[in-house]
């Protein structure tokens, strides 16, 4: 039954997979291929959708493939299936972080992780940067930049970083985001 | 006192940010620090950070964790699933209708030409996130050389195809920070003693 099997994968890629999103992207890319959902230009083609859609990639993920297997009701199975084990989880950390937290342990704990997880975000922008001005190259020379991407990047950096110096409060992430989407569509649709 | 959060509030307000959020992982942090932490007041950039530490540290989408946590800590069990379910609805609606015009979508210009504006957007938001989040470290050299030459690391591994997953580096971590916890206590005794 293509509903059982669409909860039961997408549970265990919630309950297995750390790190997010991306992280999920392989192995539902092996299970959806070995199990005969759908072809790999279909998933590669799901993906670049997900990615560029609103909402959390996962989430975009689970509702395509489960609309692609078995309608409506695949895709709310699927859902369900991606969304309980988070929900489960970090309901029973909730329930019991804010006293574990205080913990000297912890603490110590803590003070380590935490450069970690800065270098992980860096890291993130570092690859998004690399894929934004590097498309589809090996080699990063001046000669296989994205010339119209770095305009943009630097245009759009100037607008956040400039508002918060002169108005001393960040611009809205929203706004930022319309902006983009606008200059983007001037950009590269024409 | 603060006043207490409804529970459409929290679903309404997670609706809001699901609709903004493009991509996976870390792509929500900024809106969720100007909603969550600047606008409402439900969290402390301090709080956030732990969030996302407990996020990266237990299995499942980052967002779906934030939005559990958040939404616990406002109403409880209740919070839970209406921040999530207001997570979830976005993506739900749309990718079912773009699935029915799925083809249009794929070869629409305009929509190319947004997508590639926000995901350039995207990176410069996440950067200032992260600037925001690294305020919260202690402000010496030994923390920064730290970053640089994890960020390195990382990247280089990256780059050259190898998948070392983020867990691996958090665990690392938590171990050397318990390992220094022990020793400074040791040491603290041992100079007590003397």
């Amino acid at each position: 039954m293509i509903y059982l099997e669409l909860f039961l994968v997408f549970f265990s890629i919630g309950l297995f997979t750390f790190g997010g999103g991306y992280a999920m992207v392989p192995i539902l890319k092996t299970e959806a291929l070995t199990r005969g959902w759908m072809s790999e230009a279909t998933f590669i083609d799901f993906i670049s959708i997900s990615e560029s859609t609103p909402g959390p990639l996962a989430l975009n993920m689970a509702t395509f493939i489960g609309t692609e297997t078995g309608g409506i009701l695949g895709a709310l199975v699927a859902t369900l299936g991606m969304i309980l084990p988070s929900l489960i989880i970090i309901m029973l950390i909730a329930a019991f972080f804010q006293r574990a937290l205080k913990h000297p342990m912890t603490q110590a704990a803590l003070t380590t992780i935490k450069p970690v997880i800065m270098a992980l975000i860096a890291t993130t922008i570092l690859f998004l940067l690399k894929n934004l001005l590097f498309p589809s190259v090996s080699a990063y020379t001046l000669d296989t930049i994205d010339w119209r991407h770095l305009i943009l990047l630097v245009d759009l950096g100037t607008l956040y970083f400039g508002y918060r110096k002169l108005r001393k409060k960040p611009l809205h992430p929203m706004i930022l985001i319309g902006v983009s989407a606008c200059l983007g569509i001037l950009i590269f649709s024409f | 006192m603060k006043k207490q959060t409804t529970l459409y509030k929290l679903l309404i307000t997670f609706l809001e940010i699901s609709l903004f959020t493009f991509g996976g992982g870390y792509a929500m942090i900024p809106l969720m620090q100007r909603i969550v932490v600047d606008d409402e007041g439900w969290l402390t950039y301090e709080e956030m950070l732990e969030i996302i530490i407990v996020a990266e540290s237990t299995p499942g989408p980052i967002s779906l964790n934030v939005a559990t946590f958040v939404g616990y800590k406002r109403r409880g069990v209740l919070g839970s699933i209406f921040a999530t379910l207001g997570l979830a609805v976005p993506s739900f609606v749309i990718i079912t209708l773009i699935a029915l015009f799925f083809d249009d979508i794929k070869h629409s210009t305009i929509i190319f030409g947004a997508l590639s504006g926000i995901k350039t957007a995207i990176v410069i938001l996440v950067t200032g996130a992260l600037f925001k989040l690294i305020k919260l470290l202690p402000k010496d050299a030994k923390t920064f050389i730290a970053i640089g030459l994890l960020t390195a690391l990382m990247f280089t591994l990256d780059l050259l195809g190898i998948a070392v997953s983020g867990i691996l580096f958090i665990v690392s971590a938590a171990i050397i920070g318990l390992l220094l916890h022990g020793l400074r206590h040791y040491l603290a005794k041992r100079g007590h003693s003397k």
